[in-house]
Protein backbone atom coordinates (compact mmCIF):
# COMPACT_ATOMS: atom_id res chain seq x y z
CA UNK A 1 0.00 0.00 0.00
CA UNK A 2 2.63 2.62 0.92
CA UNK A 3 4.33 1.25 -2.04
CA UNK A 4 1.54 2.48 -4.41
CA UNK A 5 1.09 5.97 -2.39
CA UNK A 6 5.03 6.60 -3.00
CA UNK A 7 4.34 5.51 -6.84
CA UNK A 8 1.47 8.10 -7.11
CA UNK A 9 3.21 10.75 -5.19
CA UNK A 10 6.44 10.43 -7.73
CA UNK A 11 3.84 10.76 -10.77
CA UNK A 12 2.73 14.02 -9.44
CA UNK A 13 6.43 15.30 -8.40
CA UNK A 14 7.30 14.39 -11.87
CA UNK A 15 4.65 16.13 -13.64
CA UNK A 16 5.68 19.30 -12.07
CA UNK A 17 9.31 19.30 -13.68
CA UNK A 18 8.00 18.28 -17.15
CA UNK A 19 9.65 20.48 -19.42
CA UNK A 20 8.61 23.39 -21.22
CA UNK A 21 9.56 22.20 -24.55
CA UNK A 22 7.00 19.66 -24.52
CA UNK A 23 4.70 21.49 -23.43
CA UNK A 24 4.79 24.04 -26.22
CA UNK A 25 5.00 20.86 -28.56
CA UNK A 26 1.60 20.01 -27.86
CA UNK A 27 0.26 23.25 -27.81
CA UNK A 28 1.65 23.17 -31.75
CA UNK A 29 -0.12 20.32 -32.28
CA UNK A 30 -3.57 21.40 -30.80
CA UNK A 31 -3.12 24.57 -32.87
CA UNK A 32 -2.18 23.32 -35.89
CA UNK A 33 -4.40 20.35 -36.46
CA UNK A 34 -7.78 22.10 -36.23
CA UNK A 35 -6.64 25.04 -38.76
CA UNK A 36 -5.69 21.94 -40.95
CA UNK A 37 -9.02 19.80 -40.09
CA UNK A 38 -11.51 22.39 -39.50
CA UNK A 39 -14.16 20.84 -37.15
CA UNK A 40 -16.13 24.23 -37.14
CA UNK A 41 -17.14 23.82 -33.55
CA UNK A 42 -20.60 25.23 -33.50
CA UNK A 43 -21.31 28.72 -31.01
CA UNK A 44 -23.55 31.46 -30.12
CA UNK A 45 -24.19 34.80 -31.49
CA UNK A 46 -23.66 37.51 -28.48
CA UNK A 47 -25.45 40.31 -27.71
CA UNK A 48 -22.87 42.64 -28.33
CA UNK A 49 -21.63 40.91 -31.89
CA UNK A 50 -25.78 41.29 -32.84
CA UNK A 51 -26.13 44.78 -31.94
CA UNK A 52 -23.01 45.58 -33.82
CA UNK A 53 -24.62 44.17 -36.92
CA UNK A 54 -27.98 45.18 -36.72
CA UNK A 55 -26.91 48.69 -36.25
CA UNK A 56 -24.61 48.75 -38.82
CA UNK A 57 -27.80 46.86 -40.93
CA UNK A 58 -30.09 49.67 -39.72
CA UNK A 59 -27.10 52.12 -41.18
CA UNK A 60 -29.48 54.78 -43.80
CA UNK A 61 -27.88 55.18 -47.53
CA UNK A 62 -25.27 57.34 -47.86
CA UNK A 63 -23.49 57.07 -44.20
CA UNK A 64 -20.19 58.32 -43.56
CA UNK A 65 -17.97 55.97 -41.60
CA UNK A 66 -15.02 57.29 -40.73
CA UNK A 67 -12.13 53.95 -39.58
CA UNK A 68 -9.95 55.70 -37.11
CA UNK A 69 -7.97 53.43 -34.81
CA UNK A 70 -4.76 51.63 -34.33
CA UNK A 71 -4.95 48.50 -35.56
CA UNK A 72 -1.71 46.34 -34.97
CA UNK A 73 -0.22 43.62 -37.07
CA UNK A 74 0.60 41.73 -33.79
CA UNK A 75 -3.09 41.45 -33.03
CA UNK A 76 -4.07 40.61 -36.63
CA UNK A 77 -5.82 37.34 -35.64
CA UNK A 78 -7.56 39.20 -32.32
CA UNK A 79 -9.24 42.39 -33.62
CA UNK A 80 -9.42 41.94 -37.25
CA UNK A 81 -11.40 39.28 -37.55
CA UNK A 82 -14.46 41.86 -36.51
CA UNK A 83 -13.08 44.52 -38.55
CA UNK A 84 -13.16 42.32 -41.84
CA UNK A 85 -16.41 41.10 -41.43
CA UNK A 86 -17.58 44.84 -40.77
CA UNK A 87 -15.60 45.50 -44.07
CA UNK A 88 -17.70 42.54 -45.79
CA UNK A 89 -20.90 43.92 -44.11
CA UNK A 90 -20.49 47.32 -45.73
CA UNK A 91 -19.28 46.42 -49.21
CA UNK A 92 -22.29 46.42 -50.24
CA UNK A 93 -24.05 49.23 -48.84
CA UNK A 94 -24.68 52.27 -49.94
CA UNK A 95 -21.68 54.31 -47.61
CA UNK A 96 -18.59 56.00 -47.47
CA UNK A 97 -15.50 54.60 -45.59
CA UNK A 98 -12.82 57.63 -44.06
CA UNK A 99 -9.64 55.87 -42.90
CA UNK A 100 -7.59 57.71 -40.73
CA UNK A 101 -5.22 55.89 -39.15
CA UNK A 102 -3.65 56.96 -35.41
CA UNK A 103 -0.46 54.35 -35.57
CA UNK A 104 1.62 54.02 -38.15
CA UNK A 105 0.91 50.76 -38.02
CA UNK A 106 -2.80 51.44 -38.94
CA UNK A 107 -2.05 53.16 -42.03
CA UNK A 108 -0.46 50.10 -43.84
CA UNK A 109 -3.11 47.43 -41.61
CA UNK A 110 -6.91 48.91 -42.99
CA UNK A 111 -6.01 49.33 -46.60
CA UNK A 112 -4.28 45.86 -46.56
CA UNK A 113 -8.10 44.97 -44.64
CA UNK A 114 -9.60 46.67 -47.40
CA UNK A 115 -8.10 44.62 -50.02
CA UNK A 116 -8.48 41.46 -48.73
CA UNK A 117 -12.18 41.44 -48.36
CA UNK A 118 -12.53 42.99 -51.80
CA UNK A 119 -13.90 46.30 -50.98
CA UNK A 120 -11.72 47.93 -53.14
CA UNK A 121 -13.20 45.57 -56.15
CA UNK A 122 -16.82 46.81 -55.22
CA UNK A 123 -15.93 50.86 -54.20
CA UNK A 124 -14.64 53.61 -55.92
CA UNK A 125 -11.07 55.35 -53.99
CA UNK A 126 -11.65 58.68 -53.98
CA UNK A 127 -15.48 58.49 -54.22
CA UNK A 128 -16.71 55.80 -51.97
CA UNK A 129 -13.45 55.10 -49.75
CA UNK A 130 -10.43 57.00 -48.86
CA UNK A 131 -7.16 56.58 -47.01
CA UNK A 132 -6.00 59.53 -45.18
CA UNK A 133 -2.31 60.14 -44.46
CA UNK A 134 -0.89 59.33 -40.59
CA UNK A 135 -0.69 62.22 -39.04
CA UNK A 136 2.58 62.98 -36.13
CA UNK A 137 1.50 63.96 -32.57
CA UNK A 138 -1.05 61.29 -31.29
CA UNK A 139 -4.58 60.47 -31.05
CA UNK A 140 -4.98 63.18 -27.99
CA UNK A 141 -3.67 66.35 -30.49
CA UNK A 142 -5.04 64.86 -34.47
CA UNK A 143 -8.57 63.53 -33.00
CA UNK A 144 -10.19 66.88 -31.97
CA UNK A 145 -8.22 68.77 -34.89
CA UNK A 146 -9.83 66.28 -37.37
CA UNK A 147 -13.61 66.69 -35.99
CA UNK A 148 -13.78 69.80 -36.25
CA UNK A 149 -12.13 70.94 -39.15
CA UNK A 150 -10.66 67.36 -41.64
CA UNK A 151 -9.21 69.60 -44.13
CA UNK A 152 -7.36 71.95 -41.67
CA UNK A 153 -5.43 68.32 -39.91
CA UNK A 154 -5.50 66.66 -43.58
CA UNK A 155 -4.46 68.12 -46.73
CA UNK A 156 -4.10 65.59 -48.80
CA UNK A 157 -5.09 61.61 -48.69
CA UNK A 158 -1.99 59.09 -48.35
CA UNK A 159 -1.48 59.44 -52.15
CA UNK A 160 -0.99 63.13 -51.80
CA UNK A 161 -3.96 63.83 -53.97
CA UNK A 162 -5.10 67.20 -52.21
CA UNK A 163 -9.00 66.23 -50.31
CA UNK A 164 -10.58 69.20 -52.29
CA UNK A 165 -10.21 66.91 -55.41
CA UNK A 166 -11.86 63.46 -53.69
CA UNK A 167 -15.12 63.43 -54.72
CA UNK A 168 -16.05 62.06 -51.32
CA UNK A 169 -14.85 65.10 -49.23
CA UNK A 170 -17.42 67.61 -51.25
CA UNK A 171 -19.85 66.58 -48.57
CA UNK A 172 -17.57 66.00 -45.57
CA UNK A 173 -15.98 68.33 -43.75
CA UNK A 174 -16.48 67.89 -39.56
CA UNK A 175 -18.26 65.88 -37.19
CA UNK A 176 -21.34 66.95 -38.45
CA UNK A 177 -21.09 64.32 -41.79
CA UNK A 178 -19.92 61.82 -39.83
CA UNK A 179 -22.32 58.80 -39.09
CA UNK A 180 -20.14 56.30 -37.33
CA UNK A 181 -17.13 56.04 -36.40
CA UNK A 182 -15.03 52.28 -36.07
CA UNK A 183 -11.85 51.34 -33.78
CA UNK A 184 -10.24 48.66 -35.89
CA UNK A 185 -7.50 48.70 -33.48
CA UNK A 186 -6.86 47.16 -29.66
CA UNK A 187 -6.40 50.11 -27.69
CA UNK A 188 -7.72 53.83 -29.10
CA UNK A 189 -11.27 53.54 -26.97
CA UNK A 190 -10.25 55.83 -24.38
CA UNK A 191 -8.70 58.16 -26.81
CA UNK A 192 -12.00 58.16 -28.97
CA UNK A 193 -14.82 58.44 -25.95
CA UNK A 194 -12.61 61.34 -25.21
CA UNK A 195 -12.45 63.02 -28.64
CA UNK A 196 -15.06 61.57 -30.48
CA UNK A 197 -18.06 60.48 -28.13
CA UNK A 198 -18.90 64.47 -27.54
CA UNK A 199 -20.03 65.36 -30.63
CA UNK A 200 -22.83 62.58 -30.14
CA UNK A 201 -20.87 60.29 -33.10
CA UNK A 202 -21.63 56.86 -32.22
CA UNK A 203 -18.52 54.51 -31.77
CA UNK A 204 -18.44 50.79 -32.52
CA UNK A 205 -15.24 49.10 -31.41
CA UNK A 206 -13.60 45.41 -32.50
CA UNK A 207 -11.10 45.30 -29.43
CA UNK A 208 -9.03 43.15 -27.91
CA UNK A 209 -10.39 40.36 -25.28
CA UNK A 210 -7.67 41.68 -23.18
CA UNK A 211 -9.13 45.21 -23.05
CA UNK A 212 -12.90 43.92 -23.79
CA UNK A 213 -13.31 43.83 -20.04
CA UNK A 214 -11.06 46.96 -19.26
CA UNK A 215 -13.34 49.01 -21.44
CA UNK A 216 -16.81 48.20 -20.33
CA UNK A 217 -17.17 51.47 -18.72
CA UNK A 218 -17.30 53.53 -21.73
CA UNK A 219 -20.38 51.09 -22.80
CA UNK A 220 -22.04 51.54 -19.66
CA UNK A 221 -21.07 55.56 -19.66
CA UNK A 222 -22.94 55.42 -23.26
CA UNK A 223 -20.16 56.96 -24.82
CA UNK A 224 -19.23 53.56 -27.22
CA UNK A 225 -22.24 52.25 -28.54
CA UNK A 226 -20.99 48.78 -28.91
CA UNK A 227 -18.08 46.37 -28.91
CA UNK A 228 -16.87 42.84 -30.07
CA UNK A 229 -15.01 40.77 -27.92
CA UNK A 230 -11.92 39.62 -29.55
CA UNK A 231 -11.77 36.30 -31.80
CA UNK A 232 -14.57 34.91 -30.27
CA UNK A 233 -16.24 38.73 -31.05
CA UNK A 234 -14.90 38.23 -34.89
CA UNK A 235 -16.03 34.57 -34.93
CA UNK A 236 -19.62 36.04 -34.13
CA UNK A 237 -19.61 38.20 -36.90
CA UNK A 238 -18.36 35.83 -39.29
CA UNK A 239 -21.27 34.23 -38.52
CA UNK A 240 -23.86 36.99 -38.96
CA UNK A 241 -22.24 38.30 -41.86
CA UNK A 242 -21.94 34.93 -43.91
CA UNK A 243 -18.63 34.90 -45.19
CA UNK A 244 -15.38 36.81 -45.29
CA UNK A 245 -12.47 35.78 -47.40
CA UNK A 246 -10.07 34.55 -44.25
CA UNK A 247 -12.70 33.52 -41.64
CA UNK A 248 -10.37 34.46 -39.51
CA UNK A 249 -12.55 34.16 -35.80
CA UNK A 250 -13.87 31.41 -36.87
CA UNK A 251 -10.74 29.19 -38.09
CA UNK A 252 -9.11 30.56 -35.03
CA UNK A 253 -12.22 29.40 -32.45
CA UNK A 254 -11.71 25.94 -33.82
CA UNK A 255 -7.87 26.09 -32.54
CA UNK A 256 -9.06 27.91 -29.06
CA UNK A 257 -11.07 25.38 -28.63
CA UNK A 258 -8.29 22.99 -27.70
CA UNK A 259 -6.23 25.30 -26.36
CA UNK A 260 -8.21 26.26 -23.41
CA UNK A 261 -9.21 23.13 -22.75
CA UNK A 262 -5.62 21.97 -22.43
CA UNK A 263 -4.92 25.15 -20.26
CA UNK A 264 -7.80 24.26 -17.83
CA UNK A 265 -6.26 21.08 -17.93
CA UNK A 266 -2.65 21.95 -17.57
CA UNK A 267 -4.09 24.14 -14.19
CA UNK A 268 -6.19 21.41 -13.03
CA UNK A 269 -3.35 19.11 -13.59
CA UNK A 270 -0.73 21.26 -12.14
CA UNK A 271 -2.95 22.61 -8.79
CA UNK A 272 -3.44 18.11 -7.82
CA UNK A 273 -0.03 18.28 -8.39
CA UNK A 274 0.60 20.91 -5.66
CA UNK A 275 -1.91 19.56 -3.38
CA UNK A 276 -0.68 16.20 -3.64
CA UNK A 277 2.99 17.00 -2.79
CA UNK A 278 2.10 19.42 0.13
CA UNK A 279 0.44 16.21 1.23
CA UNK A 280 3.86 14.22 1.23
CA UNK A 281 5.89 16.54 2.86
CA UNK A 282 2.95 16.76 5.79
CA UNK A 283 3.43 13.01 5.58
CA UNK A 284 7.15 13.48 5.79
CA UNK B 1 22.35 83.14 -11.97
CA UNK B 2 19.43 85.50 -13.38
CA UNK B 3 19.73 83.85 -16.94
CA UNK B 4 19.79 80.14 -15.77
CA UNK B 5 16.31 80.76 -13.44
CA UNK B 6 14.90 82.75 -16.57
CA UNK B 7 15.72 79.49 -19.04
CA UNK B 8 15.08 76.78 -16.95
CA UNK B 9 12.45 77.93 -14.36
CA UNK B 10 9.92 80.93 -16.12
CA UNK B 11 10.50 80.61 -19.47
CA UNK B 12 8.97 76.72 -19.72
CA UNK B 13 6.35 77.81 -17.40
CA UNK B 14 5.21 80.68 -19.49
CA UNK B 15 5.09 78.70 -22.31
CA UNK B 16 3.38 76.15 -20.49
CA UNK B 17 1.19 79.06 -19.62
CA UNK B 18 0.59 80.11 -22.90
CA UNK B 19 -0.54 76.52 -24.06
CA UNK B 20 -2.52 75.88 -21.42
CA UNK B 21 -4.99 78.79 -20.93
CA UNK B 22 -6.30 78.96 -24.26
CA UNK B 23 -6.73 74.99 -24.72
CA UNK B 24 -8.72 74.61 -21.63
CA UNK B 25 -10.56 78.21 -21.55
CA UNK B 26 -12.13 77.12 -24.94
CA UNK B 27 -13.15 73.52 -23.47
CA UNK B 28 -15.68 75.76 -21.39
CA UNK B 29 -16.18 79.17 -23.16
CA UNK B 30 -17.29 79.31 -26.92
CA UNK B 31 -14.97 82.58 -28.02
CA UNK B 32 -13.21 82.99 -31.54
CA UNK B 33 -10.23 83.95 -30.89
CA UNK B 34 -9.55 81.06 -28.53
CA UNK B 35 -10.60 78.13 -30.94
CA UNK B 36 -8.69 79.65 -33.75
CA UNK B 37 -5.49 79.97 -30.72
CA UNK B 38 -6.43 76.40 -29.91
CA UNK B 39 -6.36 75.12 -33.43
CA UNK B 40 -2.77 76.66 -34.20
CA UNK B 41 -1.33 75.08 -30.92
CA UNK B 42 -2.83 71.87 -32.51
CA UNK B 43 -1.20 72.44 -35.57
CA UNK B 44 1.98 73.05 -33.69
CA UNK B 45 1.53 70.00 -31.69
CA UNK B 46 1.38 67.70 -35.15
CA UNK B 47 5.03 69.80 -36.81
CA UNK B 48 6.18 68.84 -33.26
CA UNK B 49 5.20 65.45 -33.85
CA UNK B 50 7.00 65.16 -36.66
CA UNK B 51 9.72 66.95 -35.73
CA UNK B 52 9.88 64.40 -32.95
CA UNK B 53 9.78 61.39 -35.64
CA UNK B 54 13.20 63.31 -36.83
CA UNK B 55 14.71 63.57 -33.75
CA UNK B 56 14.10 59.86 -32.71
CA UNK B 57 15.70 58.65 -36.14
CA UNK B 58 18.92 60.74 -35.08
CA UNK B 59 18.89 59.34 -31.54
CA UNK B 60 18.69 55.65 -32.72
CA UNK B 61 21.28 56.64 -34.75
CA UNK B 62 24.03 58.48 -32.75
CA UNK B 63 22.79 55.82 -30.27
CA UNK B 64 23.88 52.85 -32.04
CA UNK B 65 26.90 54.75 -33.84
CA UNK B 66 28.47 55.10 -30.44
CA UNK B 67 27.64 51.42 -29.40
CA UNK B 68 29.10 49.96 -32.54
CA UNK B 69 32.60 52.35 -31.97
CA UNK B 70 32.65 51.18 -28.12
CA UNK B 71 32.14 47.66 -28.85
CA UNK B 72 31.34 47.13 -25.09
CA UNK B 73 28.66 45.48 -24.55
CA UNK B 74 27.26 42.63 -27.48
CA UNK B 75 24.62 44.56 -28.52
CA UNK B 76 26.35 46.37 -31.00
CA UNK B 77 25.68 43.79 -33.60
CA UNK B 78 21.82 44.57 -32.98
CA UNK B 79 23.07 48.34 -33.74
CA UNK B 80 24.57 47.37 -36.82
CA UNK B 81 21.52 45.45 -38.60
CA UNK B 82 18.97 48.03 -36.78
CA UNK B 83 21.16 50.76 -38.19
CA UNK B 84 21.21 48.95 -41.51
CA UNK B 85 17.55 47.96 -41.59
CA UNK B 86 16.11 51.26 -41.03
CA UNK B 87 18.36 53.59 -43.59
CA UNK B 88 17.76 50.59 -46.13
CA UNK B 89 13.80 50.92 -45.36
CA UNK B 90 14.10 54.84 -45.43
CA UNK B 91 16.38 54.52 -48.92
CA UNK B 92 14.06 52.22 -50.51
CA UNK B 93 10.77 53.85 -49.55
CA UNK B 94 11.86 56.91 -51.06
CA UNK B 95 13.17 55.43 -54.18
CA UNK B 96 10.05 54.12 -55.00
CA UNK B 97 7.38 56.27 -54.23
CA UNK B 98 6.50 55.14 -50.37
CA UNK B 99 3.18 53.63 -49.73
CA UNK B 100 2.27 54.01 -53.67
CA UNK B 101 4.44 51.46 -54.06
CA UNK B 102 2.80 47.86 -53.95
CA UNK B 103 6.13 46.24 -53.41
CA UNK B 104 7.20 48.43 -50.44
CA UNK B 105 3.31 48.00 -48.96
CA UNK B 106 4.04 44.21 -49.60
CA UNK B 107 7.63 44.26 -47.68
CA UNK B 108 5.87 45.76 -44.62
CA UNK B 109 2.88 43.15 -44.92
CA UNK B 110 4.96 40.10 -45.30
CA UNK B 111 8.28 41.14 -43.14
CA UNK B 112 7.30 43.68 -40.73
CA UNK B 113 3.58 42.71 -40.20
CA UNK B 114 4.03 39.33 -39.74
CA UNK B 115 7.12 39.41 -38.06
CA UNK B 116 5.37 41.36 -35.26
CA UNK B 117 2.03 38.78 -35.38
CA UNK B 118 4.56 36.07 -34.54
CA UNK B 119 6.15 37.79 -31.67
CA UNK B 120 2.96 38.63 -30.18
CA UNK B 121 1.89 34.98 -31.09
CA UNK B 122 5.04 33.45 -28.86
CA UNK B 123 3.14 34.17 -25.83
CA UNK B 124 0.71 31.55 -26.60
CA UNK B 125 3.67 29.17 -25.81
CA UNK B 126 4.64 31.17 -22.47
CA UNK B 127 0.80 31.12 -21.67
CA UNK B 128 0.93 27.68 -21.62
CA UNK B 129 4.29 26.97 -19.54
CA UNK B 130 2.58 29.81 -17.14
CA UNK B 131 -0.77 28.55 -16.69
CA UNK B 132 1.20 25.27 -15.75
CA UNK B 133 3.68 26.38 -13.30
CA UNK B 134 2.27 29.82 -11.90
CA UNK B 135 -1.60 29.53 -11.63
CA UNK B 136 -1.45 27.85 -8.12
CA UNK B 137 -4.02 28.04 -5.90
CA UNK B 138 -1.54 28.55 -2.58
CA UNK B 139 -4.40 30.22 -0.38
CA UNK B 140 -8.52 31.24 -0.80
CA UNK B 141 -7.46 34.26 -2.33
CA UNK B 142 -5.84 32.81 -4.78
CA UNK B 143 -8.54 30.66 -5.49
CA UNK B 144 -10.94 32.94 -6.12
CA UNK B 145 -8.78 35.10 -8.94
CA UNK B 146 -7.95 31.51 -10.48
CA UNK B 147 -12.05 30.69 -10.12
CA UNK B 148 -12.51 34.08 -11.91
CA UNK B 149 -10.28 34.00 -14.66
CA UNK B 150 -11.61 31.12 -16.00
CA UNK B 151 -15.18 32.33 -16.05
CA UNK B 152 -14.43 34.82 -18.93
CA UNK B 153 -11.76 32.16 -20.43
CA UNK B 154 -14.21 29.38 -20.16
CA UNK B 155 -16.56 31.84 -21.72
CA UNK B 156 -15.10 32.64 -24.30
CA UNK B 157 -14.83 28.94 -25.86
CA UNK B 158 -17.33 27.04 -27.62
CA UNK B 159 -17.31 23.91 -25.03
CA UNK B 160 -18.42 26.28 -22.21
CA UNK B 161 -21.44 27.29 -23.74
CA UNK B 162 -21.62 23.37 -24.56
CA UNK B 163 -21.80 22.28 -20.93
CA UNK B 164 -24.05 25.18 -19.74
CA UNK B 165 -25.69 27.33 -22.07
CA UNK B 166 -25.84 30.38 -19.59
CA UNK B 167 -21.83 29.99 -19.34
CA UNK B 168 -21.25 32.91 -22.21
CA UNK B 169 -24.35 35.12 -20.44
CA UNK B 170 -22.72 34.53 -17.31
CA UNK B 171 -19.19 35.54 -18.24
CA UNK B 172 -20.18 38.60 -20.17
CA UNK B 173 -21.82 39.40 -16.30
CA UNK B 174 -18.67 38.96 -15.04
CA UNK B 175 -17.13 41.25 -17.54
CA UNK B 176 -19.56 43.42 -17.62
CA UNK B 177 -20.79 44.10 -14.00
CA UNK B 178 -17.78 43.12 -11.58
CA UNK B 179 -14.99 43.52 -13.84
CA UNK B 180 -16.33 47.16 -15.09
CA UNK B 181 -17.18 48.31 -11.46
CA UNK B 182 -13.28 47.82 -10.54
CA UNK B 183 -12.02 49.20 -14.25
CA UNK B 184 -14.47 52.15 -13.29
CA UNK B 185 -13.16 52.85 -9.86
CA UNK B 186 -9.15 52.93 -11.66
CA UNK B 187 -10.34 55.21 -14.57
CA UNK B 188 -11.87 57.68 -12.24
CA UNK B 189 -9.42 57.45 -9.64
CA UNK B 190 -6.47 57.89 -12.92
CA UNK B 191 -8.60 60.98 -14.24
CA UNK B 192 -8.85 62.61 -10.61
CA UNK B 193 -5.11 62.52 -10.34
CA UNK B 194 -4.63 64.02 -13.54
CA UNK B 195 -6.52 66.86 -12.48
CA UNK B 196 -4.88 67.21 -9.37
CA UNK B 197 -1.38 66.73 -11.35
CA UNK B 198 -2.30 69.14 -14.02
CA UNK B 199 -3.62 71.52 -10.62
CA UNK B 200 -0.26 70.90 -8.98
CA UNK B 201 1.84 71.56 -12.04
CA UNK B 202 -0.55 75.20 -12.74
CA UNK B 203 0.68 76.45 -9.03
CA UNK B 204 3.78 74.92 -9.44
CA UNK B 205 4.02 72.76 -6.98
CA UNK B 206 5.05 70.19 -9.35
CA UNK B 207 9.15 70.46 -9.82
CA UNK B 208 9.10 67.56 -12.71
CA UNK B 209 10.63 68.60 -15.98
CA UNK B 210 8.75 71.93 -16.54
CA UNK B 211 10.82 73.98 -13.55
CA UNK B 212 14.10 73.14 -13.16
CA UNK B 213 17.17 74.20 -10.65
Amino acid sequence: MKKEEGASVSIWSKAQSVRAEWLWLVTLVLIIVPLAVPPHVPFTVNQSTLRIYEYVKKLPDGSVIVSGGSGQWAFIYETSAAFMAFLTQIKNKDVKLIIFPLSTDSLMFEPWAVKVTGFDKVKEYGKDWVVLNYVPGGADITLPAFMTNIRGLCRTDVYGRPLDELPIFKTVNSYKDITLWVDCGANSIPSLARYVAPYKVPILGFVHSAYYGMFQPYIAAGQVYEMTNGIRGGGEYEKLVGYTPWNLGTVTMDSYQLYSIYILALVIIANIGTQMLKKEEKKQ
Amino acid sequence: MVSKVLYRTILPYVIFMICFVPVLSNYYFDVPILRSVETELRNWSTLIGLTAMFLGLANITIYYYREIKRRKHLEWQFGVYSIALTYAWIIYGLSQGGLTSPAYNEIYVFVKGHSEAAQIGLLTFFFVTAAFRTFRAKNMQALVLLIFAFIPFIGVAPWGEQIWSGWPAFSEWILGGITMAGSRAILIAASVGLVAMVVRIVLRYEKGGLIRG
